[in-house]
C-alpha cells in the first residue's frame, strides 16, 4: 500500500487510481454503512418491527426499481411487485445463461447455437407446473420463441460487440454470476436484500492490492448512466464483500463505454441511492404512499402506473399541450 | 407460397467474402463526425433554445418529414397510424425475424401474429384483429397470409452464424449531447467474433419508394458513428418491386446522408426554439395526404400542378 492509499490500475488505458481502501476495506465500509444507515428503513415499518422475511416478502432493491425511482419516485410507491414474465422480461434472462454457453468450453460454437440449445435445454427441463421462467417458456408458441431468440441474441452479441470491437479488448470476457449470494446482499434479518446486475466481467481479481476486476454493465436509459454505476457498483461490493477494481456500462445504441473506478465516494453515493429506493420501495407496503416524493409524468411511464388518474403531475400535464421532442402540434383541418 | 429468387440468405452468402473489409473506418468515420458536430454545435449555439428543452431529438422519421415539408411534419405530430397500416408493417417486421431465425418451414399467420402481440402488446393492429369478428377475421387473413409468407420466403436462408438483432435502436449525439440523432433498423445482422460484418435491414410491407433509400442512407451514416466502421451494406426488403434492394455504403451515401442529417437538424432546432412561428410550407406530392391540405395555400399549389 503506497503511503495515501492502494493504487489501481486500469487494464484498458492505464489509468491509475488511489484509492484510501482495499478492495476488501471498501467492502466491509459498505456493508457497515448498509446494515447502520439502512436499519430503520429495512426492520421498522408503520405497524412495528419486521421480522425474519420469507423470500416472497422481503423488499428487493435492484436495477428496475432503480430505474424507475430515477424516472419518477412516485411510481415505485405504486409498485404491485412481478406480475407475471414476457418476452422482454425474459430477454436478459435466456441472454445471460446463454453467454455463460457461449464463453464455456462445452463445445457449443456461435452465439445462435448457445442461445439455441440454452433455449431447448430450459424447456426440457422445465416441471410441467412450474411458475417460473421455464414454465413460461414451455407454453410460449414458435413465434414467440423465435423472437425472444432473436432478442437474446442481440442482446449477447451486442455486448460482446462493444467489448471486443471497442476500447476493452485488454483481456478475455467472463461470464458472470448468474443469481444467488454471489450477487446479493441480504441485510441481517433478511426483510431487505440488494441485488446487483452484473452482465460480464473481466481482469484479475484482488482483495488486498490493485484490482483490476471489472464488472460489465449493459445500460439501456443513457440518462441515468453515473447514478445506475454508482448502485450497481455498490450492490456488488455489498454482495461480494469486496470491490472490483472498476465497473463499466455497455452502451450498445450508441456503441459506448463509459468505464469508472470503484471508490469509497461511489460507495456513499450508491448505499444514499439504496437508502431511498429502499425508502419508496417499503412506501409500498407500510401505507405511507407517494406523498412528499418526486413525481415526473411522462408518456410511457404513467401509462403503467396505478397511480396516474389521481397523479397531480400527470394532470397537470395533461392540461398542457401535447409536446413531441419539443415540437408542438400544429392544429389540422377539421373533418 | 412463393418462392423468392433473392433471398436474404443468398445475400449474405455473397456479402460473406466482404467481412472485415469495411470501407471506411478510423480517422475518415471520426472526421465525418467532427463535421457534423461542428455544423450542429453552431446551429444549436446560435438558436437560444431553452435548456429544457435538450436534448433536441431528431429520430430518422422527422429527418425525412421536415425535409419535405416542416409544416406537415408538425400537423402529422401525434397523429394516428390507422390500425391497418400498423398490423401490416408489424406482421412484416416479426415475419422477417422469425424467418431470418428459423431455417424450418415457414409459420402460419397466427403465430406471426402471436409474436406481434407478445413483443408489442398495445399495437393497434393487434387491438383491430382481437376486437375483429369472423367475417372480419377473414378479411384480413386474405391481405396479411401473402404478406406473412412473402416476406418469410424472401428473408430465409440465413445462415445460423449471423445473429440478428430486431428492432434495433442507434443513436449519435451531437453539439454535447444537445441533439440526439436515432433510427430503428427492423433488422440488424452481424457475425459475433468476426468484427466488421454488420448488415443493416430494412422491412417494408410495400412498394419501394424513394424516401427508402434515403432512410437507408441515414442508417448506413448512424451505424457508422455508432461501431466506427461502416456497415457491409444496407438491404431493403420490400413486398412491392423489386423485392430486395442491396445499397452499397459508399463515400456519397455517407455524405449524402450527413447532409440531409444536418439540414433537417437546422431545420428542427429553427422549429423548437421558436415555437411560435409557422413552419415554412413546401409543396409536394405528399400534400395529397397532409392533414392540413383543405387550408393550406401551398397545398392547393401542388394540386394545381398535379
Amino acid at each position: 500500500m503506497s503511503p495515501t492509499g492502494h493504487v489501481f490500475v486500469c487494464i484498458d488505458c492505464s489509468r491509475r487510481v488511489v484509492s484510501e481502501r482495499s478492495p476488501r476495506e471498501l467492502g466491509q465500509y459498505a456493508q457497515e454503512w448498509a446494515k447502520e444507515r439502512l436499519q430503520p428503513i429495512a426492520l421498522q415499518t408503520a405497524e412495528g418491527r419486521y421480522g425474519a422475511a420469507e423470500d416472497h416478502e422481503r423488499v428487493r432493491l435492484a436495477n428496475y426499481g432503480l430505474t424507475t425511482m430515477l424516472d419518477c419516485e412516485a411510481r415505485v410507491t405504486a409498485s404491485t411487485g412481478f406480475d407475471g414474465w414476457d418476452v422482454l422480461k425474459a430477454t436478459r434472462w435466456l441472454a445471460v445463461r446463454s453467454l455463460h454457453r457461449y464463453l464455456s468450453d462445452d463445445g457449443v460454437t456461435g452465439v445462435q447455437r448457445a442461445v439455441r440449445s440454452t433455449m431447448a435445454n430450459t424447456i426440457d427441463d422445465a416441471a410441467p407446473d412450474s411458475e417460473f421462467v421455464d414454465g413460461w417458456l414451455k407454453q410460449q408458441p414458435p413465434g414467440v420463441r423465435a423472437l425472444l431468440a432473436a432478442r437474446s441474441a442481440g442482446w449477447v452479441a451486442s455486448l460482446l460487440e462493444t467489448v471486443r470491437d471497442g476500447d476493452l479488448e485488454a483481456e478475455a470476457l467472463k461470464p458472470p454470476p448468474v443469481d444467488g449470494p454471489p450477487m446479493r446482499f441480504y441485510y441481517p434479518g433478511r426483510a431487505l436484500m440488494i441485488e446487483a446486475r452484473v452482465d460480464g466481467l473481466y481482469g484479475r481479481k484482488n482483495t488486498k492490492g490493485p484490482s483490476a476486476e471489472t464488472l460489465l454493465l449493459t445500460v439501456t436509459a443513457p440518462g441515468f448512466v453515473d447514478d445506475i454505476l454508482d448502485f450497481e457498483g455498490t450492490a456488488a461490493t455489498l454482495a461480494s464483500g469486496v470491490a472490483p477494481g472498476f465497473i463499466a456500462a455497455v452502451l450498445p445504441k450508441s456503441g459506448e463505454v463509459h468505464k469508472v473506478a470503484v471508490d469509497t465516494a461511489m460507495i456513499e453515493r450508491g448505499l444514499k441511492l439504496c437508502e431511498r429506493l429502499a425508502d419508496l420501495e417499503l412506501r409500498a407496503i407500510d401505507g405511507r404512499g407517494a406523498t412528499d416524493v418526486a413525481r415526473k409524468a411522462s408518456f410511457f411511464g404513467c401509462r403503467s402506473c396505478a397511480l396516474a388518474e389521481t397523479c397531480p403531475a400527470r394532470l397537470e400535464a395533461d392540461q398542457k399541450p401535447a409536446v413531441f421532442g419539443g415540437l408542438q402540434p400544429l392544429p389540422v383541418d377539421p373533418g | 407460397m412463393s418462392t423468392a429468387e433473392v433471398t436474404l440468405g443468398s445475400v449474405l452468402t455473397d456479402l460473406d467474402a466482404s467481412i472485415g473489409t469495411a470501407a471506411y473506418s478510423g480517422a475518415v468515420v471520426e472526421d465525418l463526425r467532427s463535421a457534423i458536430d461542428d455544423e450542429l454545435t453552431e446551429a444549436v449555439d446560435a438558436a437560444g433554445i431553452d435548456p429544457a428543452l435538450f436534448p433536441v431529438r431528431v429520430p430518422k422519421g422527422r429527418v425525412t418529414s421536415v425535409l419535405a415539408c416542416p409544416s406537415k411534419a408538425l400537423a402529422d405530430l401525434g397523429g394516428d397510424i390507422p390500425p391497418i397500416h400498423s398490423l401490416r408493417g408489424a406482421v412484416a417486421d416479426v415475419a422477417a425475424v422469425i424467418a431470418a431465425m428459423s431455417p424450418r418451414k415457414p409459420l402460419e399467420l397466427l403465430d406471426v401474429l402471436e409474436g406481434v402481440a407478445a413483443i408489442d402488446p398495445e399495437n393497434v393492429g393487434i387491438e383491430m384483429w382481437r376486437g375483429s369478428s369472423k367475417e372480419e377475421k377473414a378479411e384480413l387473413r386474405e391481405i396479411l397470409e401473402p404478406l406473412a409468407a412473402e416476406v418469410q420466403a424472401t428473408c430465409s436462408g440465413v445462415a445460423i452464424d449471423w445473429v440478428v438483432r430486431p428492432q434495433f435502436t442507434s443513436q449519435a449525439a451531437f453539439a454535447g449531447g444537445r441533439l440526439l440523432a436515432t433510427a430503428r433498423y427492423d433488422m440488424l445482422l452481424s457475425q459475433p467474433g468476426r468484427p466488421r460484418s454488420a448488415v443493416v435491414v430494412e422491412v417494408k410491407a410495400g412498394n419501394a419508394h424513394s424516401d427508402h433509400r434515403a432512410d437507408a442512407f441515414l442508417y448506413a451514416l448512424l451505424e457508422t458513428l455508432r461501431t466506427g466502421y461502416s456497415p457491409l451494406a444496407i438491404v431493403t426488403i420490400s413486398t412491392g418491386e423489386p423485392p430486395v434492394l442491396i445499397e452499397e455504403v459508399t463515400g456519397g451515401v455517407l455524405e449524402s446522408a450527413s447532409r440531409r442529417l444536418v439540414a433537417a437538424s437546422r431545420v428542427l432546432i429553427d422549429m423548437v426554439a421558436n415555437p411560435t412561428r409557422p413552419p415554412p410550407e413546401q409543396p409536394g406530392p405528399h400534400c395529397v395526404v397532409c392533414p392540413r391540405r383543405a387550408t393550406c395555400s401551398s397545398a392547393s399549389i401542388a394540386v394545381d400542378a398535379s
